[in-house]
Formats: structure tokens, sequence, C-alpha cells
């Protein structure tokens, strides 16, 4: 059998997964790994459905062979809360009522996440950048933003209070 | 449903070269996969081996040498948004490199992938073509240098043999008395292929208001991203105002060869190369 290994950690733990090298990140995420919080929307790059940060910065795990995931570590939705802690975006998220359906929010919060870990304080128009490749046919938008102006703010006062 | 390949890892550049040196024929290469994998997915391209460039990073660089600037072939359009070298040497590839994608695409896709996909819209070539940037071109057997407008042959094909890989491209600095400008004409903001785009590079005259040197590149406006020689010409060394420069960017008309398709009419796209050029000339001459 035609198969690869790759080892990388995903939200802190190793894994070693031997698939076919065909497979993708997000195959191997949701389907091999069981952790279904990154969605599939469109399998082509359109959507950010599937985004999950690789060392930190948002990618599409529905574009990433595994292997391109060798020796890095991967974070998605699952990976945010600590214990029964969610993060200061979830929690915004929860608050300003930025969720309807859901299917847009894990991609949205690790794009989100991948903004304010190098930008505490964006400004509407970085957010909308930092955005810009997540689809959300509910919300319009604007309570995202919202929730992650709020958590930003949060997560400096939580920074400050340390 | 992607194909059953074989894959291939290699740690270093020189493993790499060995490889495609035998396999050439047979390897795809993969860097950030933005293109490949959509390609693979929808079954446009059947490779029986992919070459995950992933580990090579020695093409990861970005680095002064002399009076020019070194970008590796896997540095992200996020690194060069990022870089301080970028920022300050090549401010016009950072505005093309901006508007590429969102912002997840930008953290994958690489300089080499989309040189490499030649895309005649892919958004960091115009501003290579306007600063006449090089690309180096490795095999096993040893390097050769081409000009990137050279190196784009038509929409997908290039001068890239198989068993070659892009190693890095170079470009001059930027100078005092240059400027740039990048104008982007897509359906919106973000994750838009370009409808039209226009890339112009100058250099300032000692006159008010003439330019000693221009280079124009125009996208998605003819088979290959292409320089506008005529309207290079007519607008060097000659006193503009509105209206002269009105007139002369009307003949860029006579340089683009654009095609009808799904995103907009070959003459919407002759008058946006109009319009496109003329905006970002004025920008340059009478609001920076
Ligand atoms: C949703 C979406 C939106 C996009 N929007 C834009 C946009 O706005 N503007 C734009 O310009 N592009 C856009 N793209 C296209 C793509 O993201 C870019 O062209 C990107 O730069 C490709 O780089 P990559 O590293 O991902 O290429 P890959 O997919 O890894 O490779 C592309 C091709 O280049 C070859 N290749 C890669 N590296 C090398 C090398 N070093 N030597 C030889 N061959 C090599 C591969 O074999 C493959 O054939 C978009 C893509 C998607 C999916
Ligand atoms: S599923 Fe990956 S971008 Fe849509
Ligand atoms: S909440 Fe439904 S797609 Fe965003």
């Amino acid at each position: 059998m035609n198969l690869v290994e790759v080892e990388f950690t995903l939200n802190g733990e190793r894994q070693k997964v031997i698939v076919p090298p065909r497979t993708t990140l997000l195959e191997v995420i949701r389907e091999h790994l069981g952790l279904t919080g990154t969605k599939k929307g469109c399998g082509k790059g359109e959507c950010g459905a599937c985004t999950v940060l690789l060392d930190g910065e948002a990618v599409l795990a529905c574009l990433t062979l595994i292997s391109q995931a060798e020796g890095h570590a991967v974070t998605t939705i699952e990976g945010l809360a600590k214990g029964e802690q969610l993060d200061p975006l979830q929690e915004a998220f929860i608050e300003e009522g930025a969720i309807q359906c859901g299917y847009c929010t894990p991609g949205m919060i690790l794009s989100a996440k991948a903004l304010l870990r190098k930008n505490p304080s964006p400004t509407q128009e970085e957010i909308k950048t930092a955005i810009a490749g997540n689809l959300c046919r509910c919300t319009g938008y604007v309570k995202i933003i919202k929730a992650v102006q709020k958590a930003g703010r949060r997560s400096a006062e939580v920074a400050a209070h340390d | 449903m992607v194909n059953d390949f074989r894959l291939v890892r290699p740690k270093t550049l020189p493993e790499a070269l060995g490889l495609l040196d035998e396999f050439g024929q047979e390897i795809e290469p993969v860097a950030g996969g933005t293109d490949l994998l959509v390609k693979l997915e929808d079954g446009r391209i059947r490779p029986s081996q992919v070459m995950d460039l992933s580990a090579l990073n020695e093409l990861k660089q970005i680095r002064l040498v002399g009076e020019d600037l070194h970008l590796g072939a896997l540095v992200t359009h996020t690194a060069v948004l990022e870089s301080p070298l970028t920022r300050t040497e090549a401010p016009l590839l950072v505005m093309g490199c901006r508007t590429v994608g969102s912002t997840q695409i930008r953290n994958m896709g690489t300089l080499g992938g989309n040189l490499a996909t030649a895309s005649p819209a892919g958004d960091s070539i115009p501003a290579l073509v306007a600063l006449e940037a090089k690309v180096v071109l490795a095999s096993k057997k040893g390097e050769r240098t081409l000009p990137v407008e050279d190196f784009l042959v038509g929409p997908g094909k290039t001068e890239r043999r198989r068993e070659e890989l892009i190693k890095e491209i170079i470009l001059p600095c930027a100078r005092e008395g240059e400027k740039g400008f990048y104008n982007k004409l897509g359906q919106r903001n973000a994750l838009a292929i370009s409808i039209a785009n226009v890339a112009v590079w100058v250099r300032l005259g000692e006159r008010k208001n003439t330019l000693s040197r221009v280079r124009i590149a125009f996208g998605a406006l003819a088979p290959t991203v292409k320089r506008g020689r005529m309207v290079e010409d007519a607008l060097t060394d000659r006193e503009l105002d509105e209206a002269s420069l009105k007139g002369i960017t009307q003949l860029a008309w006579k340089e683009v060869a654009p095609i009808t398709d799904i995103r907009a009419s070959a003459q919407y796209r002759r008058d946006m190369a109009i319009a496109l050029l003329y905006q970002s000339l004025y920008h340059i001459l009478f609001l920076s």
C-alpha cells in the first residue's frame, strides 16, 4: 500500500498518522482523528469553513496535504478552550450573538485568533481583512466584527492583570 | 476525488533536484498547494508523483544581496507583506501580494507557485514584470536566470523544464525618486480574480511632472502579463498634465489583447486597461 507517515501536534498533543498521500489535513482532522469542529464547505479554498491554525497562522485545511503538516503545530476550534474556560473569542461570539447556524463559526474564530495574536487591538478594517476569506451566510458580519473587537479588548485586560 | 499519487518529500534543494532529474516527467511539485490542490481535487491533473517542497527552508528566505533583493520561491504572499525588507525595498510587489485571495490564501500561497501557475491574472506577476525581475531556475545540472517577462509563455505555460525548480526571484531594490502603483479591478475586494490590473513603476524626472523612466505591466489583458512599451515611451521625458495623461493612456488599448470570459467582455477590459493606467499615473504624479 502507498502510505505516508506524518507526525505533528494537534491542539498540543503529538499525533502520528499513516494515510494515503493524497489525504488532506481536513480529512485527517475530521475522519481519522474524529474532531468534527473543523467544517468542510467548498473544498476549494473559497469559504474558509475549514480554517485551522498552522503554527499560529490561519490556513485552509482543505487545500493542505497532510504531509505539509509534518513537524508543525495545528490548532482547531477544539483546542481553544482551556478545560471549561472558553477562549475570550468564543465568549464574545456568544455574548454578541455572532453565531446563527454556526457552520462558519469555527473557521471565523480561528481567523480572528490569528489576527489577535499579531494585533490585539485591530481596527474594523483590519478585522474585515482578516476574515475576508471566511464566508458567513447568516449573520451579516456586523456582530462578528463586534465580537472580535470585544475579545481583543478583553484579552488585553486579562494580559494587563497577569 | 484526488487520484492516488506517490509522494516524495525531499529535505534539501539538492535532493529535490536529484529527484526531478530522475523522475521530472512524472513529478508535480507542491508549494502552498492553493493552485495545485484545486486542480487535483477536480481531476484536471492526475500526477503519478507529487513532491512536497515544504521542508526546503532554504527557499523561504528574503535576502538583500548588493543592490538586489532575492526572494526564495517558497516565500509566501504574507511574508512579502510582513517583511521589513520588502516593505522598504519592493513596495510595488507588496501592493500586488496584498490583493491575492484572502488571508489564508496569502499565508499558504507562494511567489514561486504564483509564477509557475502563470495565470494572466496572477497578482504578484505585474509587479515583477514592471520591476524587470528575474527568475532563477535550478536543476541538477546548474542554474539559469531569465527575465520574468520571458519566463511567461502563455496562460499556464512557462519556460520551466520538468527537471527544474524555481529557486528564487531577483529584483532591484527601490531607489530614491522611484514610485510604483498597483491597480487591480476585481468583482469585489477579497477572493476575486483580476478582471484587469496594471502595475506601474516610474522614476521621477528632474523637472516637475516629468518621468525619466516608466515601466508598465498589464495583467488579465493578454495571454500573459504584458509590458506596455508604447505607452512607456510616450510618457517618458515630457511634461505631463491631466489632459496629456488622458491622451497618452488611450494608447493602452493598442497594447492589450484581452478576451471575453465569464468575468468581463474584451471591450470592457480594454476600457478598464486605460482607466486603471490613468488612475495609477494620476495617483503617482499628482496625489503622492
Ligand atoms: C480561493 C483562491 C483564491 C485565489 N486568489 C488569487 C488571487 O487573488 N490572485 C492570485 O494571483 N492568485 C490567487 N489564487 C491562486 C494561488 O493562490 C496563487 O497563484 C498562489 O501564489 C499559488 O502558490 P502556491 O504555493 O499555493 O502554489 P501550488 O499550488 O503549490 O503550486 C502551483 C503550481 O506551481 C508549481 N510550483 C510551485 N512551486 C514551484 C517551484 N518552486 N518550482 C517549480 N514549480 C513550482 C506546482 O507544481 C504547481 O503546478 C487563489 C487561489 C484560491 C484557491
Ligand atoms: S472547505 Fe476549505 S475553504 Fe471551503
Ligand atoms: S452563522 Fe451561519 S454561516 Fe455564519
